[in-house]
């Protein structure tokens, strides 16, 4: 994988204008669309072909303040161990599991009324949930501002320890979307998770 | 996705779903996830202290089907086994006999990542009920 961030000429930094963004983009398209380089010489045509679809992939990661940080961790942190990948507050993947027995319960009640009330404890649960991930939004908001404050600094422990933060916060972000999409297929119909 | 017939008969008729006591001494829990696509996989073992042969195996999972296939398959795998031969399972022979596709190689990491977790809580318990001796 590429640095998205050096391919569309960012730096390293969380914050992002996206309407600088999306005008890099555009230029960046003009000057990489293979129509515009169908005269060329093999290998100058093939190259153009493959940096559009770097350049597609960049915009959409880049785009997203979510995709933007775990790109960030990445470049970062490669070599980031299998045990941080995993990492999540302890208590949350009990919670979890908790939480997907009760819909998993909601689903197989035939009894009409009971079925009701884990529904409802169900929207509760939602409200709880999408409570929390707007938390998260806002310390995804503070940790860019930190990381962007230190990006360039010289203190390794100071960057590693924001990364170690920002990789729980993104780990457990997943668990959250997952347990909200299926929350929506249980009580709405909803798509579901993709697995 | 092409999936292979044992991972969809698995995932269709999955073994020894359920929950084990896990207040039982004898009984470890492991729990464990994959943040990448917020999967969650609890095994528990019955293990007898006397000979340290696992007597039972329950899963649970919530997850896509190969995670679900993964689980029930692994807990096939280790009835039957002592502690010292289920803690030496790998997740390759789990993808092998699964015939796992690459993209899916992380829901039997899940499975052999929750064995080990249930036996060490096992460990864990039968160290604080018998303080005294050592632990099979």
């Amino acid at each position: 994988m590429e640095d998205y961030f050096a391919f569309m000429g960012f730096p390293r930094r969380l914050s992002l204008d996206a309407g600088e963004l999306q005008r890099r983009y555009f230029d960046l398209s003009r000057k990489y669309h293979p129509d515009f380089h169908t005269h060329d010489e093999e290998p100058g045509r093939q190259t153009s072909l493959e940096q559009s679809s770097v350049l597609n992939q960049a915009y959409r990661t880049l785009k997203d303040r979510n995709e933007r940080a775990r790109h960030l961790l990445w470049l970062e942190w490669p070599d980031l161990p299998e045990s941080e990948k995993k990492k999540i507050p302890p208590a949350l993947l009990m919670e979890v599991m908790e939480m997907q027995e009760k819909i998993a319960d909601a689903g197989s009640e035939v009894d009409e009324s009971r079925k009701a009330a884990l529904q409802g404890e169900l929207l509760d649960i939602e409200a709880r949930l999408k409570t929390k991930m707007g938390d998260l939004d806002g310390t995804l908001d503070a940790l860019a501002t930190e990381w962007d404050g230190i990006a360039d600094g010289g203190d390794a422990d100071a960057r590693r320890n924001l990364l170690t933060r920002l990789n729980t916060l993104l780990n457990t972000r997943n668990y959250l979307r997952t347990l909200l999409a299926t929350i929506d297929a249980a009580v709405r119909g909803g798509q579901g998770v993709r697995h | 996705m092409a999936y292979s017939e044992k991972v969809i008969d698995h995932y269709n008729n999955p073994r020894n779903v359920g929950t084990l006591d896990p207040n039982d001494s004898t009984v470890g829990t492991g729990l464990v996830g994959a943040p990448e696509c917020g999967d969650v996989m609890r095994l528990q073992l019955k293990i007898n202290p006397e000979t340290g042969v696992i007597e039972d195996a329950k899963f649970k999972t919530f997850g896509c089907g190969s995670a679900i296939a993964s689980s029930s398959y692994a807990t096939e795998l280790i009835k039957g086994k002592n502690v010292e031969e289920a803690a030496a399972i790998k997740n390759t022979q789990i993808v092998a006999d699964l015939n796992l596709p690459p993209v899916k190689i992380h829901c039997s990491v899940l499975a052999e990542d929750a064995i080990k977790a249930a036996i060490e809580d096992y460990k864990k318990k039968q160290a604080q009920a018998h303080p005294a001796e050592a632990v099979a």
